[in-house]
């Protein structure tokens, strides 16, 4: 069973959720991103190496930024250190923000390509994601047991127990895709197992909302 | 009898230099403390090498300059020194490659202090894997070289870092920095 939704129960519940959207779109499209040539920056209590396997081990108040971007840990290890494409690995107390979302797992690991920051992947029970910039009431939200989120096209891909929430709706499923650009949802997306939602109608709108004008995005069946 | 005379004269003459020759030629003993401080040895373009305890390389001293102090330690200036390590059970044979623009070995050779733009790395590691600092010490004991100066610059492949202190344990390569900020950086590699 798959669904795909988009977080704009706006256009089905009235006047309020309209302008909800064109908040949170106006955030998305604000967005600052990692570019090209931004420094990557690090720093830490302590770093061993053996200047021969291509490894630092970081411990003590590991952060790392790189324009709008930061990832905070307790230790972290990074391979491949001598290349432009480096893979970093953290934990204990993971703390990944950029400019769109935020994350926070137990572990977590970042792949830099040519230099940027350009993937992450979290893992936690659960990892934790949120939307940034949206309103409290339109938070953008979601655990799961992993987390990737891919930086560059601001795509988050939930897996393993999840469950999302667009402030308003929840959902529960295998696999949710998030585009916190166009802030579209696909939940299960390969067709496989039960999608579990919970919508629940704005109060009062119901009979002051206008008729669309175009046909409502599909909506996702409950198997609750 | 007149030659007689002359020949006793004479006689005397003789005894009387003798003896003030041998007087002369005995040691005057002199204080320590108004003799001039002993010049030492210097050599140019020396080459030192030290062998290990099982006969092997320990280590090659390279400098333009050496010379001895007085109070035994040893000045050089445009080091470069190659460190050998022989193989144990837990590692394999290493050699360090270490430069600096002055040094200085104390009397009892056991900490060697380097001084200005001072370069530590392995020598079969990347080129772009090195340790530069302003001054550093090496106990040629434990095989720990230490700094002792701050901050440290340090480049690690891309990446410069800037540390507080570091210790480099050389027999086992372990490197650990201190209070580091480190930038990815790879324009600036050697």
């Amino acid at each position: 069973m798959a669904a795909s939704i988009r977080n704009n129960n706006n256009k089905r519940t009235g006047t309020l959720g309209a302008l909800l959207l064109v908040a949170t779109c106006a955030t998305a499209g604000a967005a600052t991103l990692v570019r090209q040539g931004d420094e990557f920056n690090w720093d830490a209590k302590v770093v061993t190496s053996d200047f021969r396997t291509d490894t630092l081990e970081i411990s003590g108040d590991v952060r790392v930024t790189q324009g709008p971007m930061s990832i905070q840990a307790g230790a972290a290890k990074a391979k491949d250190v001598r290349s432009q494409n480096a893979q970093w690995t953290f934990e204990n107390a993971v703390h990944i923000v950029t400019s769109e979302a935020e994350l926070q797992s137990d572990t977590a690991s970042a792949a830099v390509v040519r230099g940027q920051l350009a993937r992450a992947r979290a893992q936690g029970s659960p990892a934790q994601f949120a939307q940034r910039g949206s309103k409290t009431d339109a938070q953008v939200r979601g655990r799961a047991g992993v987390i990737e989120y891919d930086i560059a096209a601001g795509i988050v891909k939930l897996t393993d127990n999840v469950w999302f929430s667009n402030g308003k709706d929840e959902f529960r499923g295998d696999v949710v895709i998030y585009n916190v650009r166009d802030e579209r949802v696909q939940i299960n997306p390969g067709g496989e197992g039960r999608v579990r939602g919970v919508i629940r109608p704005q109060k009062g709108t119901a009979a002051t909302a206008p008729a669309p004008t175009t046909p409502p995005p599909p909506q996702p069946e409950s198997g609750a | 009898m007149n030659w007689r005379w002359i020949s006793l004269a004479a006689l005397l003459g003789a005894l009387v230099i003798g003896y003030g020759a041998l007087v002369e030629r005995s040691p005057t003993p002199t204080s320590n403390n108004t003799q001039a401080e002993q010049p030492g040895y210097y050599l140019q373009d020396a080459v030192i090498t030290q062998t290990q305890k099982d006969g092997s390389l320990g280590l090659r001293l390279i400098a333009d300059h050496i010379e001895q102090r007085g109070n035994d330690n040893i000045t050089l200036k445009t080091v470069r020194v190659n460190f050998f390590q022989s193989s144990t059970e837990q590692s394999a044979p290493r050699e360090w490659l270490l430069s600096a623009r002055q040094g200085l070995v104390p009397a009892n050779f056991r900490v060697v202090q380097l001084f200005g733009d001072v370069v530590l790395r392995p020598a079969d590691a990347q080129p772009t894997a090195f340790l530069r600092a302003d001054a550093l010490a090496i106990d040629t004991q434990t095989n720990i070289a230490y700094s002792t100066s701050s901050p440290v610059h340090v480049r690690f492949g891309g990446h410069s870092m800037v540390v507080k202190s570091f210790r480099a344990d050389l027999t086992n390569e372990k490197v650990r920095l201190e209070s580091v900020n480190g930038r990815f950086d790879p324009q600036q590699q050697q």
